[in-house]
Order: structure tokens, then sequence, then C-alpha cells
């Protein structure tokens, strides 16, 4: 793998409104990728950050058809096809009593795409990320919001500078370890 | 705004969702303290008690496999009897928790913030003692994979999907499934937060490595918010389907006191109807042990009894109908049955089931009633009765005397039926304890996000 | 939240619609008189039958607007206040149908077989005699007239509770409102299901299904969502997107609860083909109803659910009120495949005598409807949540 250790300059803030404020600044005039970190969902990072749309609602709709579609086929293959069988007079292909399976199966891939999908999206499971090297850091997921900025021809030191002043409670400089 | 109403009216301001503490430290930590907690010794007594009661349940599973499923008292005409009662009994507990979680995020209640992560573990726990039951009702459990999924085996027999039992199989393990995924999704940023807050070594990497390496970037909050969504949007037609599946079970047959149109959405509301009130039954008693009084107010309780209140009038809805319409029908098959329900042998039950389920929850039209801890768990108690009586009669009554009265039999449990329900719910709360114990049963982060939200709409 | 709110909320009564209202009622009255002719020229029971489809169209949405009120007040909504006095009024439109609803008693000989049961076979006898305890003239008028007690009470009582807020400071009211509301309910579910068995599933000598009263509780709530979002659309109450989100999101929501009871109901009876049962289904398979039938399952579920999964379609009041006018058509297409078969039953034979008994009993309704709305603030001015429906931001 090529391995070049990258470097992040980290701010925490004790107010979420500082923070957005912060990241905000940070992304118009700095020229590497900006992150914030929150305990819980914050209202207003999607636009400081200036995130796009979600892809996970498109993922799921293709799992939801895929698993209708696949289920009403496997549903006809095994009672028309493979395994035809006459069961109370109902006829071989009978629509009606396809329905619930063919919805559990749209629900059940749906479901899994969901969950896998986002995981995957997201990239994890990954235990190990450059920004856990900050000790502050830990209360990023208690009650504290933290902002990174992967360097990329930035003085480190100007930044910290500029997040004090922009109400950073600490800020701290950042190198990925490298196995 | 709050206080705009409360100096307009006073009655019709709601009070606060959370009290006490409120800032986020002390938030999380008192959410994290029963995990931090040494053992206590009453958790200890509740968990022998109910790891005894789980080997009890899985003995009665092996005499059950080892000697065939002769050994449970339900016979022809009562072919189907204590394994299916409890089946959808259980299943119907696990409903609620969906609700609460899935349903009421889509609906934006906020009261349902504290009450979550701990109504998804008990829907978890009570799917898994339902499907126990077909499994070994199936008398030799390592043939029910074949069976009862599509699989390719060399017979080249596959299963018959016009019947609302391969259905079945499929509603169960999907809902199962959505379950834990949704619960595990929930409960990530808790995982990471208890990771961040445990001092212990092997605390950290476990909770670490189960965390997934959670660290709350705002992309990643985005795309899980998104999914988390999606989950609850899934799950909410998945839980009205399952039920409804599961009341298929009987509806599609001809036996009158099974086939009438109205089970499905009936049944549904009777899940949502016992679920709740499992629900109170149980976080009544937890609530004060576990310190949660200031995350699980009694706003919470009032809430829940209220959904109590209004399923339990969907369900005599339902009664109401099936009755009046097995009247109009004018079959004689149909009256015959009405005639058994109400006044036959087992009509005691009937007469019981109607004052758990339509009688006793109307006390909680009362709004001091609705708020007394005593009176919500003793009719919580009622209604779990009332439910479990409810599957007893669908099946029982219509069952022991049905077309032919030659074949008309009694009906009772043995010993080994008794021994798997008790069973269950051992295992059930030995579960549920291990739940409390090492997971976070509020979700923290959520209550978090509430108490923001709070602190900036009261300013 | 103290700031102070971009949307101006109008102070004034409502004085439009003059126009619509003159319109809507010249039709009316003119349609009304054209069926009666159209009656003589075809037949009683004919003409009877579109009437009963008519009134069953229109009167759905009036009945699931007063359930939607008694809903919102029992969960103690306050984002509905801003547009919910339009929802009041098309609630309290169900007074004019009990006075539509005398031609359809005054001709019930013409279209109940239970009212003739001499012209009946031995086993339709036996059922006739079993049900004549519930099912003869005296009760099912006394019942009717319990049901329209009880539908125009509630929704007279809960408007005017509302109204009186707007010219006086009276937030008891809206206490006295969420404790009514959940009270109500269980007298208003029983009474729109009853009112189904008695003036729709007796229709069929020998049809009796459970769900029934419930697949019409679904149509009657799904129409009066669309019926609403499209008059909040068209007296443009200052909503913000998400109130209208919301909206669209009850429609969806009640329309995917309409294709369940509908397939339900369906499905258990086909799958247990007992023959007391079947008839009604049988009827609208075995015959050019089928294709109304498969017209349903495409229009009236599939397209407007996959039309309305999309989020941005929901904050479009353009394209949402298409899907509103959409689905009360495909409404239109549900109630006329309830009530006609029974009429026609080797298929549809849609006729002059049903378009003037529509437009007769919409016309009325509507121009009663606009009549009501004139001279009242659209908005509940003096509701004491209303600066919190203002801010609704879910």
């Amino acid at each position: 793998m090529s391995e070049v250790a990258r470097q992040f300059v980290m701010a925490g803030f004790k107010e979420p409104e500082l923070m957005l404020v912060a990241a905000k600044r940070m992304r118009e005039t700095v020229k590497g990728e900006v992150e914030a970190y929150t305990p819980y969902p914050v209202h207003g990072v999607d636009e400081a950050l200036a995130l796009p749309k979600s892809i996970i609602p498109k993922m799921v709709g293709t799992g939801a058809l895929f698993g209708v579609c696949g289920g009403y086929t496997l549903l006809y293959w095994c009672s028309v096809i493979a395994y035809p069988i006459n069961v109370g007079g109902r006829p071989l292909h009978s629509a009606p009593a396809f329905i619930p399976i063919t919805f559990e199966c749209g629900i059940l891939l749906s479901a899994l795409t969901a969950f896998f999908g986002v995981l995957a999206w997201m990239g994890y499971p990954r235990l190990y990320h450059p920004v856990f090297e900050s000790p502050g850091f830990r209360r990023a997921s208690i009650d504290r919001f933290w902002i990174s900025i992967e360097l990329a021809g930035d003085d480190p030191n100007k930044l910290q500078a500029e997040l004090k002043e922009l109400g950073a409670e600490e800020t701290d400089f950042v190198t990925e370890q490298l196995q | 705004m709050a206080d705009l109403a409360r100096t307009i009216s006073p009655s019709i301001t709601p009070e606060p969702l959370i009290e006490g503490p409120d800032d986020d430290l002390t938030l999380t930590d008192s959410v994290f303290a029963p995990v931090w907690k040494p053992t206590a010794k009453g958790w200890w007594f509740l968990f022998m008690i109910c790891l005894g009661g789980t080997g009890m349940l899985f003995s009665a599973i092996g005499w059950t496999v080892y000697k065939g499923i002769g050994v449970w008292g339900n016979n022809i005409p009562v072919a189907w009897a204590f394994g299916i009662i409890n089946f959808v009994w259980w299943i119907g507990i696990g409903h609620a928790g969906t609700l609460i979680s899935a349903i009421l995020l889509l609906f934006q209640q906020k009261w349902r913030t504290s009450i979550n992560r701990f109504s998804e573990a008990m829907t978890l726990f009570a799917v898994i003692c339902a499907a126990l039951y077909p499994v070994v009702h199936t008398g030799r459990p390592w043939f029910a994979a074949y069976w009862l999924f599509p699989y390719p085996s060399t017979l080249g027999i596959w299963p018959q999907f016009r019947s609302p039992l391969t259905w079945d199989v499929f509603a169960v393990s999907t809902y199962f499934t959505t379950s834990l995924l949704f619960w595990y999704l929930g409960l990530l940023p808790d995982l990471a937060a208890l990771r961040d807050r445990s001092t212990g070594k092997w605390s950290q990497r476990l909770y670490g490595i189960f965390s997934l390496g959670w660290r709350g970037a705002g992309r990643h909050w985005r795309d899980y918010m998104s999914a988390y969504t999606l989950l609850a949007g899934v799950a909410t037609p998945l839980v009205v389907s399952v039920h409804t599946i599961v009341s298929f079970d009987f509806a599609t047959a001809q036996l009158p006191g099974w086939h009438t149109t109205i089970f499905p959405p009936y049944f549904v509301a009777g899940a949502v109807f016992s679920g709740f009130a499992m629900v109170v039954t149980l976080i009544v008693p937890a609530r004060e042990f576990l310190g949660l009084k200031n995350v699980i107010t009694l706003r919470h309780l009032e809430a829940m009894n209220k959904v109590i209140l209004a399923t339990g009038w969907i369900v005599a809805y339902g009664y109401a109908v099936e009755i009046f319409n097995d009247w109009y029908s004018g079959s004689r098959y149909e009256l015959g049955h009405l005639h058994e329900k109400m006044l036959g042998p087992f009509a005691p039950f009937f007469w019981m089931q109607m004052f758990c389920n339509v009688v006793v929850p109307q006390i909680f039209w009362k709004r001091s009633l609705r708020r007394s801890l005593l009176v919500m768990w003793i009719a919580s108690i009622f209604v779990n009765i009332g439910m479990w009586l409810e599957r007893f009669n669908i099946i029982v009554i219509s069952l022991h005397r049905d077309f032919i009265p030659g074949s008309w039999a009694a009906y009772a449990p043995t010993i080994i039926d008794v021994s798997l329900f008790v069973g269950t719910i051992c295992f059930f709360g030995m579960n549920f304890l291990l739940f409390l114990r090492f997971v976070p049963s509020v979700a923290a982060n959520e209550v978090k996000e509430l108490a923001h939200e709070m602190r900036h709409t009261h300013v | 939240m103290s700031a102070p709110s971009q949307i101006v909320v109008p102070r004034l009564p409502w004085e439009g619609g003059r126009k619509q209202m003159l319109a809507a009622l010249v039709i009316g009255v003119v349609s009304l008189v054209l069926w009666f002719v159209s009656m003589r020229m075809t037949s009683t029971e004919r003409a009877v039958y579109s009437w009963l489809w008519a009134l069953l169209f229109w009167i759905t949405p009036c009945l699931g607007a007063i359930g939607w009120i008694c809903a919102f007040n029992a969960a103690k909504a306050k984002w509905i206040i801003l547009p919910r006095r339009t929802l009041e009024l098309i609630g309290g439109t169900v007074g004019i149908f009990a006075v539509l609803f005398v031609f359809v008693a005054m001709f019930m000989r013409d279209i109940y077989p239970w009212m003739r049961p001499e012209a009946f076979d031995e086993e339709a006898r036996r059922l006739f005699e079993h049900r004549h305890k519930w099912m003869n003239q005296g009760m099912w008028f006394g019942r009717a007239i319990l049901y329209f007690l009880i539908w125009i009470g509630l929704a007279e009582r809960l408007h005017r509770w509302s109204l009186a807020q707007d010219t006086a400071d009276l937030p008891e009211n809206t206490a006295k409102a969420w404790t009514l509301s959940p009270a109500a309910l269980p007298f208003l579910g029983f009474a729109i299901s009853f009112a189904a068995f008695d003036w729709l599933m007796s229709l069929n000598v020998t049809f009796f299904s459970s769900m029934f009263g419930l697949y019409v509780i679904a149509g009657c709530a799904m129409s009066a969502m669309a019926v609403w979002i499209l008059v909040t659309i068209a007296v443009k109450t200052p909503i913000n997107g998400h109130h209208l989100h919301s909206m669209g999101k009850l429609m969806f929501a009640f329309n995917c609860f309409w294709a369940y009871t509908a397939f339900c109901q369906f499905m258990l009876i086909w799958i247990a083909d007992i023959p007391d049962e079947t008839p009604w289904h049988h009827m609208r398979i075995w015959s050019d109803w089928r294709y109304v039938g498969y017209f349903q399952i495409v229009f009236h579920f599939v397209l407007p659910f996959i039309i309305l999964l999309s989020r941005g379609l929901k904050f479009d009041k353009r394209k949402l009120g298409f899907m509103a006018v959409w689905l009360l058509i495909a409404h239109a297409v549900d109630t006329y495949w309830i009530v006609m078969p029974q009429l026609t039953p080797d298929g549809p034979h849609f006729g002059i005598t049903d378009l003037f008994a529509f437009l007769g009993v919409g016309g009325i309704a509507i121009g009663f409807f606009i009549f009501r709305m004139r001279g009242k603030n659209l908005v509940p001015i003096g509701d004491p949540f209303l600066p919190v429906s203002l801010e609704y931001r879910p």
C-alpha cells in the first residue's frame, strides 16, 4: 500500500453553534477536507460542510426492487415450474397467495441494503482513524463538537490559532500512525 | 412559546420529557450508570431464577424432541394449542417494540426517545421466544430449514407457497433480521460513547470493536440518519405485515371463529395492545431499579397508557364487528361457534378476556389513574393475561367443537406445555437482564439530541 | 422561537368563492332535476343506485374529515392548526347529506333486496328471516338518523368551539376539544362501519365481511386528506412545505391502508372459498368488472404508491394537488365498484343517470361547503397553539 501519513488539524468546541460557524469558515478558506464530529446529529452540519444529498435512499430503493422481483420469481418458479402440485384446488400461479412473501422479500432486501449499504458507504468497520490520536477527541462522542481539517498545504499553527479565535476550547495537530 | 401557552391555560401544556440534569456529560453518565455499576445482588437473584427457568425450557425442548410432540397436550381436534398461542402472544409483544421505535419515529413523537432502545431489545427477545415454538412443533427441528425455506434439496421438493404457514416463515425471519439490524444500527453511536467513557482496557476494546470504530463524522451522520429513517420506514409496514400474516394462519381457514376478514387489522392492533402492556409491565419496575426516572418520566408512561386505551378500542371494535358478522351471516356454523364461545365450556375464558381487554383499559380515561404506577402496572398485567386468553380462545374454542359433533373433545395442556411457556418467560427475562447489564437501555445520543432541542426551544 | 414569523396570517374573514359557489349550486340543482328526468327515462332502480354511488363518493371525505379532526385532537397534534378550519368545514358539509340521503330512503325499496322478500328463494328467505330483527325498515331508518346525529353533532360541536376562539379569548375550548375528540372516536368508527353495513353491504343478500366497515373507513380517511389538500391549496392557506409534506404523507399512508384492507378482504374470501361469501367478489371478477379491478390495482395503488414515495413531490403544491385529484378519481372508481356491480353484474355501464347524480350531489355539496366557508376566518386565529403550527418544522 502506498502509505503517506495523513495529518489533521483538529479543534473541539463546547457548543455546536460555534463549531458550525468554524466548520463553515474552514471549508471556505482552507484547501483540505473539513469534517465535523458530533455526539448526535446536529442540525446545520450538512449546510456548513456543503454535503450533497445522501445516496442511501436510491440504494435502498434498488434493493427493494430486487427483493420484490426476485421474491415473486422465486415463488413462481417453485410453484409453477419446479414443483407443480395441486393444493386445495388453488391455481398453480396463485397471485393473491404470492403477495405476502413477495412483500416480505422486498422488505428484507431493503433492510439488508440499508444496513450493509450504509456501513460500506461510510467505510465501517474501521477501528483506527487518525482523529482518535487526539486525547480530547474521546469526548466527541459524549459532549464536545469537533472538527478536523486534513492538511493540504495549509500552515497547521496558523490554522490552530484561527480556530482558537473562532471559539475552540482546545485544538490539536495529529499525524496518522502507520503500521 | 411554551411560556405563552402556559400562561394561557395550564391544563393544555405538556410537562418536559426529560427532567433533571441537562448537561450532556451528566446525562450520558446517568444513562450509562447501570452498565458501570457493580452487579447488584438483586440482579444475580433474578438472573439465577431466569437461568433455572431457561434450563427447564431446554429440558422440555429436549424431552419433546426425544419423545416426539405427542408429549404436548394438543391432539385432534385441538391440533394447535399452546405452541401457537404462545407463538402469537410473543410475536405480539415484540410488535410494540417496533411500533415505539419505528412508527413513533416516523410520526415525530419525541416521547419515544427514552424508551425505544428498551423496547427494541424486548422485540428481539420476544421474537426469539416466539420462533422457538413453530420450530420445535415441527418435531424434528434440524429438518425445519429445508421444510420451511426454499432450499434446493436433492428430493426436488419445494415449500408449498400457497399456505400461510410458509408466509409466516418469511415474515418472522424478515422481522427478526430487520429488528436486529435496526437495533444494532441505533446502538452504534452509544457503543462508541461507551468505548470513550470506559476505563478498563478490555471494555474499551470490546465496545470499540462492537462500535465498528464509529467516530460521528458529519458525513456519516447524514448517511446514518438516512439509513436509520429508511429502516424505520420499512419496519413500519413490516410490523403490520407480520401480524397480518400471523392472522392469515387462522383467517384463511374455513373454520368458524378463524375465518373472518377483520382478523388482519384486529390482530395488528391486538399485538400493539399487548406489546405496550408488556412494556409497561417491564418498564415500571426497571426505571425504579435502574435510576432512569429522569429520562423515563410519568409522561412517557401516560402516553403508553393512552396507546393501550386506543388500541384497546380497536380490539374492542374487532370483537364487536366479528360477533355482529357471525350473527349477521346466518350461517349455522358461525352461530354455533358464537354460542360455544359465549356459553360453552370455555365461556369463562371468553368473558375473562372481555373483562381484561375491553373493561380494564377504560380506567385509563382518567388522568390520575393513567399516572398511577401501581394502577397501570396491575392493569398492564390484566391486559397481558387478557391477550393471552384471546389467543387461547381463538384457537381452542374454535377447534374443540368443530363441524362434526362426533369429533368434539376437550383440551388441557400437559406439564411440558406449561414448562415450555414458563421457560420462555424465563428465557426472555434472562436475555433482558443481560441486556440491562451490558448495554445502555436508553439511547444516550438521542436523549442528548432531544435535550439539546429542548434547551433551544425554551430559550 | 420568539422571532416574528415570516408568515402573514389573514386576519379578515374569507369572502372569495362567490362565483364558484353559485356555479356549483346551479350545476347541482340543474343536475338534480335532470337526474329526476333521467329516472323516468331509465328505471328508478338504476337512478337510485347512481344516487347512492354519488352520495357515497361525496360523503366519504366529509366523514373522513370528522375522523381526522378527532384523531388529531386525540393526539394533541398542533401542526394541523393553521390549515384546520377548512378540515372542520369539510366535515361540517355532512349536514347537507342528511337532506340528499332522503332520495335513498324514499326509494329504498327499489335497491335493497331485503325490502322485497317475496322475490327470494328459500335460502335467501331463511337469511332474511334470521336478520329481520336487525335489518328491517324501521331499524334501518332509526340507525340512519342516529348516524347522522353523531356525524353532524360532532362536526358542528368541534367547529363551533374552534370558531368561538376567533372572536373571544377561549383557550379552554382547545382543552374541551381535546377531551371530547378521543371519546367520540369509537362512536364515529362504529357509526361509519354500521352505515357501510346498512347502506352498502346489505345491497347483496348473502354477502357479509367484518372488514367491510374498515374498508370504507380507509377510503374516507384517504379521500378526506386528498380533499383537504386541494381545499388548502385553493384557498391559499399560508402553510409551509412541511405542513403539505405531512398531509401528503397521511394521504399516502391511508391510500396504502386502503389497499391493505382491500387486499386482505379479497384474499381471505378468495382463499377460503366459502359459498356464502364469494358472490360479492365473484361478480366483480368473472365479468367485465374485472377491468375496473385491474384499474384500481394499478391506478389506485401501485402507481400512486411509487409516485408518492418521492419526498420532494410532497413539498410541491402543484404536484401534490395533482396526486390528490388522481386519488379522488380513483376513489370515485372504487366507490362505483362497491355499489354498481349489484345493479349490472355483467360489467360497468356508465350512464347518464350516473353523471347527473354525481354532479347533482357534488354540486350541491360543494356549493353548501363554499357557502359555509364564506364570511369565516379560514385560519383559526384564536387557537392558543397557532404560533406552534406556524413554526412547524419537524
